[in-house]
């Protein structure tokens, strides 16, 4: 009887404990209402919450290449060049960042042989606290030469085409020699061959400043401890839980940036970061919005005004291989082409989809808007695999990863296969192994799901890639090549008129269709939200979410 | 039992040295290349080789293993091929998230589970000990990560009593309270099912009998004569937990946001970091095997009648 009188209080005091709880969590609770972000008035001042699952490798310039690691980096770091701070296609334009201008055939910027290049450097750019001096061309030199020979440098193939480079990594050199210090405010860059997107590679952040007498200093530390000249600096970094950033007091570019701070937590479940949005404790979700959540929310009378749906630079496509029987024919592939429905595709996407029939997404110049290159026809197919000698079809088996959307995809796919006579079996494996897989020539893969998401607004970030120079190892999983495209494309990087040059990637694309290595499914849409009380939100067309440039209504 | 805690200490390293030898090789036997996982799907081959040969990918297995060895001998577990910190620096700075969500179900278990498993015990067959039945079942077969979001459903979003996920450190414990509530309901259930077996078994003694003929108080005979007899599965139970939930609760991690071991172990399969992968589950090998020879060491105490030698 005691045990029992005992257990009856204890559970009382535990309800009557939440209930109090639950009152005072209760009073706390508000409403900013507001008009959102359409507000183009900066206000000063204030905090964004930002929200992460999961946290940076690390903030490295050399090392990270995540985009989401980019987006935190991008507040610290700089580079000579960036985009144009804007909605749409236009950012994908180029503008200076530390360097005054964006170096030009006219401006004299680019030679006549375009292979070398002259940037002039912005004056009195300073370093944040506590380096607090000003940066000068030695610093980019030194920059550009720490990161060509980090082991664990991604991307140093960008930039191995500078005079010296591959010299420099080999050890055979002791500096870069095409990278030269002309003086304090000006580098003269010199490559062994024109390259028609080097100016894009150089807006991407492994080319970032950083101070040598920081990096001395702390080490292997440099990963946790960024320093640069960007508008915020990043305060503390708890492991796993957040990381604080505050404005840089020496920001050469005066009134910006607008936040005081921005804090970004990084054990936010995307689903629940939502509902925290929604109560107003998150200002931005890093993570967009789940697609289990999308429809309901974007439906929603409230909140479907602060859904921000933008089509990322990227495609999903079915890449066949060229060289696997019977990818071989290229009525076989043209006949993938007419099998697959991807409108329907692109409806089993609920709005993370939108149409596109080429290799060029919309958004990178190159596109072409009135082109229709295959469109759905089953008898079509039919007809073309029954010239191809398969009028009966054929069996095959259809790769792909096990991270969605691929499953969904490549069921999709095989009932629209399967309704023109092919026979595919789905093999799926882990991401890490597929990438793997796919780009190994004895693996055999004749067909399967593959993406590709730019890496600059460039059409050569697609064409080069993915439909030229078949390697081992490589991404171009088609095992593609086309010698007319070969050489269109080495044609392309010396021509120095930009309309021309994207005339001929045009060119080159419409031959890539026509010998149809890949069946495009659809461009994916980035699904982002932001709250009531944020200023400033859009997505860019490469940097994606630029944090440094928002504001918050309120000012708090 | 000098001898014997020396002979078990023993069993515990070659106990550990084959979970390392089979977790290496499990790690390898996956194909895949980390080198890819580092550098990105739009590396080239070149930059691919340059990140092997400067992680030692390119050596041979055996040679690999060797070299795992000896860093494990002189205290190093190696670095994380991602983010290139000292391992033992990974699991530590993650390891006290991973803590506060095991104590928080530890205490949960033992709070729910023995008092349910007592009432039901004491009153075999009455609604009570029924519906206690019922509600364990459900409580055993729902999964953890449904619980957990209903839990945070309800009691974080409908009712705002708990935060909606995340971790601030131990300074902020209202943020294990759902996480440990999600692990120890489950858990209670495992405890109450087995008191209240291990305490029917005891209730029909003789002793009992006696106690009760001798007109002994009912409280005297459940916490002296009952209870003492019926700890000790109890107590394997909760080495077993203690050790597993250290090892970090990998669904509950992630649901609730917790910054855990658990959690960076499940991002480091994803990217093949196969030094964390190899750390994580070495670690959690060892908080098994010390609970576990905790707990024997616990018997001796518990029941006089047990001895080691």
């Amino acid at each position: 009887m005691r045990l029992r009188r005992t257990v009856m209080v204890a559970l009382m005091l535990a309800a009557l404990a939440a209930l109090a709880l639950g009152l005072a969590a209760c009073g706390g609770s508000s409403d900013s209402g507001g008009g959102g972000g359409a507000s183009t008035t900066p206000v000063k001042g204030g905090t964004l919450t930002v929200t992460y699952q999961g946290e940076p490798t690390e903030l490295d310039p050399a090392i990270a290449w995540e985009i989401t690691s980019w987006s935190i980096e991008r507040l610290t770091y700089e580079g000579l060049l960036s985009y144009v701070p804007e909605a749409g296609t236009a950012g994908a334009e180029l503008a200076p960042e530390l360097a005054t201008e964006v170096p030009t055939a006219e401006n004299g910027g680019v030679s006549a042989d375009a292979r070398t290049y002259t940037f002039h450097i912005r004056k009195g750019v300073k370093f944040a606290p506590p380096v607090d001096r000003e940066v000068t061309a030695k610093d980019f030199k030194y920059s550009f030469e720490r990161m060509m020979v980090e082991p664990l440098a991604p991307a140093t193939f960008f930039y191995t085409g500078v005079v010296g480079a591959q010299d420099f990594i080999d050890g055979k050199a002791k500096e870069i020699k095409g990278y030269r210090v002309v003086d304090d405010y000006t580098v003269q860059i010199t490559l062994e061959k024109p390259d028609g997107a080097f100016l894009y590679a150089m807006t991407m952040p492994f080319t970032s400043v950083l101070p040598k007498e920081w990096v001395d200093k702390v080490g292997k530390q440099i990963k946790r401890k960024p320093l640069g000249t960007g508008p915020f600096v990043i305060d503390s970094w708890t492991p796993g839980q957040k990381i604080v950033a505050t404005r840089n007091p020496n920001y050469w570019d005066t009134g910006k940036p607008y936040l005081d701070g921005i804090n970004f937590d990084l054990t936010a479940n995307p689903s629940t970061a939502l509902l925290r949005l929604e109560r107003g404790e998150v200002d931005v979700l890093g993570d967009g919005i789940p697609s289990a959540d999308y429809l309901r929310t974007k439906q929603d009378p409230t909140w479907g005004k602060y859904v921000s749906d933008a089509p990322e630079i990227a495609t999903f496509y079915v890449f066949m291989n060229v060289k696997e029987k019977p990818f071989t024919d290229v009525k076989v592939r043209q006949a993938v082409n007419y099998a697959i429905n991807t409108a329907r595709i692109q409806k089993l996407l609920a709005g993370q989809a939108k149409a596109l029939n080429q290799i060029l997404p919309d958004g990178m110049p190159g596109y072409e808007a009135n082109k229709q290159f295959y469109t759905y026809d089953a008898a079509k197919a039919k007809q073309l695999l029954a010239d191809a000698g398969f009028p009966n079809g054929f069996k095959t088996t259809f790769y792909g990863h096990n991270v969605e959307p691929f499953p969904k995809l490549a069921q999709a796919v095989q009932n629209d296969l399967a309704a023109v006579g092919i026979n595919a079996s789905i093999k799926l494996m882990d991401k890490a192994t597929y990438w793997d897989f796919i780009s190994l020539p004895q693996s055999h893969a004749g067909i399967g799901l593959t993406d590709w998401y730019q890496d600059f607004p460039d059409p050569s970030d697609f064409v080069g890639p993915l439909y030229t120079h078949p390697i081992e190892g490589g991404s171009n999983a088609n095992f593609y090549q086309n010698a007319e495209v070969d050489k269109l494309y080495a044609a392309s990087n010396s021509e120095l008129d930009p309309a021309k040059r994207i005339a001929m990637f045009a060119q080159m694309q419409d031959i890539i269709m026509a010998d149809a290595p890949s069946a495009i499914l659809y461009q994916p849409v980035w699904n982002g939200m932001y709250g009531k009380n944020v200023g400033g939100y859009y997505y860019h067309a490469v940097w994606q979410l630029q944090f440094q440039w928002m504001w918050k209504l309120d000012g708090k | 039992m000098g001898k014997y805690v020396v002979r078990r200490l023993l069993w515990m390293v070659v106990v550990l040295f084959f979970v390392s030898v089979i977790t290496f090789l499990l790690a390898f036997a996956v194909p895949g290349d980390p080198a890819k996982s580092i550098a990105g799907t739009h590396a080239t081959p070149e930059v691919l080789q340059r990140i092997r040969t400067s992680l030692g990918l390119d050596l041979p297995l055996w040679k690999q293993f060797g070299l795992y060895l000896w860093h494990l001998l002189h205290g190093s577990m190696g670095y994380s091929y991602e983010t290139q910190l000292p391992v033992t620096t990974a699991i530590l700075e993650r390891f006290p998230a991973t803590i506060m969500i095991a104590v928080y179900g530890i205490l949960f278990e033992l709070l729910i589970g023995i008092p349910v498993g007592m009432m039901s015990a004491l009153r075999q067959y009455s609604i009570r000990d029924r519906a206690f039945t019922v509600l364990s079942l459900v409580f055993l077969s729902l999964p953890g990560f449904f619980l957990g979001m209903m839990l945070m459903y309800f009691l974080a979003y409908k009712v705002q009593i708990f935060p909606l996920g995340g971790y601030e450190g131990w300074a902020a414990p209202l943020y294990g309270i759902l996480p440990g509530l999600t692990v120890g309901l489950g858990g209670a259930a495992w405890y109450s099912r087995l008191l209240r077996s291990s305490m029917l078994d005891i209730l029909s003694a003789d002793y009992v009998k006696a106690a009760r003929a001798k007109g002994l108080p009912e409280r005297t005979v459940v916490w002296r004569h009952i209870m003492r007899n019926a700890w000790s599965p109890i107590v394997t139970l909760l080495g077993m937990d203690v050790g597993w939930f250290l090892g970090g609760v990998l669904v509950i991690e992630v649901v609730f946001g917790i910054p855990g071991i658990g959690w960076q172990a499940w991002n480091a399969i994803q990217t093949q970091d196969l030094p964390l992968i190899m750390g994580t589950v070495l670690f959690a090998a060892l908080l098994v095997t010390i609970s576990n020879f905790v707990v024997d060491l616990a018997y001796t105490w518990l029941d006089p009648r047990v001895k080691y030698s």
